[in-house]
């Protein structure tokens, strides 16, 4: 048996219906990690909010969504705008109702080799606008609904395995990610007494991206595998999302200011 | 300038070292502690490459003061760090000035001196408050930054490590850099296991003794570390 035919095997499980009733935003949903976290999200009852930087990508990716039954739609959001994430977060209020989970996954600028000894100061602005300024307006726009939320708020961020071991060919993604890692744990103390619950997954997964990369670098898919104990690289709705899902659900209720390693058992540093 | 010397097994080496971060008190300790362990210093403030054309234009002219450059200390922080604030009161200035300006005085203050010391298979440490692994209660600017820090020099270590540079971290007590460790809601780091008779003694000269230890020829073997110096209280990998 093949490792596709044991994931496929996996997949027949049946989904529970942990989400129902509750509401997430995913931003970055439009592809990728986000995607897959928004569909396995809908996928377990969840309202979805694709929070897409381009409808191009946003409504196709909740159009997919919806003709699986599931329920999502697409609000063009540009997460490096504090006034954007902010109107994302009071037109999906005013849709479902409330926000329980708020998931941010968006990065720009995280492709391509670079080194520290020559790098230029417009590689390191996207990361930090994406990744950490928009943590922290992402943070700041769903307090009030995490915090009416209580034992069901969630905030969920998509950090890398990189933000722990720091990456020898990524060394800005690195720190990008692990300020995430550090946001999570103050986070969960400081919203813990409200039941509110801060968690960052870090994954491996095959995207666009790396789909790109493998076709630009046709051993690296092979190298992968070949160092990963599971030997497969993760798939981003069935491995990621079905982590994002878990913390999500009240399974995850007392998972706080933790960091959960999605990766096949490449990193076991901790 | 003559430089100071550092004699391991006969060998004499040179022992020039910018500090980075000496406006405020945990920096000013270690530039005065290096000097009196022998090193000649230049000292520049916690803000000095807020920009990449800063960041090469004062770092250069320091190295050029000192005649060359063996050893880095990056102690960079700011009051956006050091200040108690619930996530939702951090504004943009606090972004700006605390994430930004912390983050981007470590990037161009390395990149301005990675040739003096691949030159000299010079050291880097980064001093940072225990913070940085454990978060903290309406210190989440705080967390995010000094972790941010410190995994950038593990990066960072990987890239340089050929070159024969090394970089490494101390991370110290919160108490000796947050305004209000107490509001941070890390109970677990009490008590010291070193006891707390020793907690109030053994800050400065403890601290000084490891970043020189870190900054010399006997700890070429690491790199890439994070070495507690709290007295015992952060025992976590």
């Amino acid at each position: 048996m093949t490792h596709l035919d044991q994931r496929n095997q996996s997949d027949q499980r049946v989904v529970p219906r942990r989400l129902v009733g509750r509401t997430a935003i995913v931003t970055g949903a439009g592809q990728g990690v986000g995607l897959g976290i928004a569909r396995r999200l809908a996928a377990e009852g969840a309202n979805v909010v694709i929070a897409a930087r381009r409808a191009l990508t946003g409504d196709p990716a909740a159009e997919s969504i919806r003709a699986l039954g599931g329920k999502a739609v697409c609000i063009v959001t540009d997460v490096t705008d504090r006034g954007a994430v902010q109107r994302c977060v009071d037109e999906t209020v005013a849709r479902y109702g409330g926000l329980e989970i708020m998931v941010h996954n968006a990065v720009r600028g995280a492709a391509g080799v670079h080194q520290i000894a020559d790098l230029d100061a417009s590689r390191w602005t996207g990361l930090s606008q994406t990744a950490v300024w928009a943590s922290f307006f992402c943070a700041q726009s769903a307090s009030p609904h995490l915090r009416a939320a209580g034992v069901r708020g969630r905030y969920i961020l998509i950090s890398s395995p990189s933000g722990v071991e720091g990456s020898h060919t990524l060394p800005l993604y690195s720190p990008v990610k692990a300020a995430q890692r550090g946001l999570a744990k103050s986070l969960a103390r400081e919203w813990g007494p409200l039941g509110v619950t801060v968690n960052c997954i870090a994954p491996v997964a095959e995207t666009p991206a790396l789909q790109s990369a493998f076709i630009s670098n046709p051993q690296l898919k092979s190298r992968l595998e070949g160092r990963t104990p599971l030997g497969r690289i993760g798939d981003a709705e069935h491995d990621t999302g079905a982590v994002a899902a878990f913390l999500a659900s009240d399974d995850g209720g007392y998972v706080t200011g933790q960091t959960i390693v999605v990766d096949g058992g490449h990193f076991m540093g901790f | 300038m003559l430089a100071a010397m550092d004699s391991v097994h006969g060998e004499q080496r040179p022992q020039r070292a910018l500090v980075v971060g000496a406006d405020h008190g945990v920096g000013t300790a270690i530039a005065e502690g290096l000097s009196r362990h022998g090193w000649s210093t230049a000292r520049l403030g916690a803000g000095v490459a807020k920009s990449q054309a800063a960041g090469a234009s004062e770092i250069e002219s320091a190295i050029s003061g000192l005649g060359g450059l063996d050893a880095l200390v990056i102690a960079s922080w700011g009051p956006a760090l050091t200040a108690p604030k619930p996530v939702e009161d951090i504004t943009d200035d606090d972004l700006t000035e605390g994430w930004e300006g912390s983050m981007q005085t470590m990037i161009w203050t390395m990149q301005a001196a990675f040739p003096a010391l691949v030159e000299s298979t010079g050291r880097v440490v980064v001093v940072l408050p225990t913070t940085a692994m454990s978060g903290g209660r309406n210190y989440s600017l705080a967390a995010a930054t000094f972790e941010a820090q410190r995994i950038l020099m593990k990066a960072t270590s990987r890239q340089w490590g050929p070159s024969g540079v090394r970089l490494n971290a101390v991370a110290i007590a919160p108490e000796s850099v947050l305004d209000d460790a107490g509001i941070a809601d890390v109970h677990y780091l009490a008590p010291a296991a070193l006891g707390e008779d020793r907690s109030e003694d053994m800050r400065a000269e403890d601290l000084v003794g490891t970043v020189d230890f870190l900054l010399g020829h006997r700890s070429s073997g690491l790199t890439g570390q994070t070495l507690g110096v709290d007295g015992g209280r952060w025992l976590m990998p």
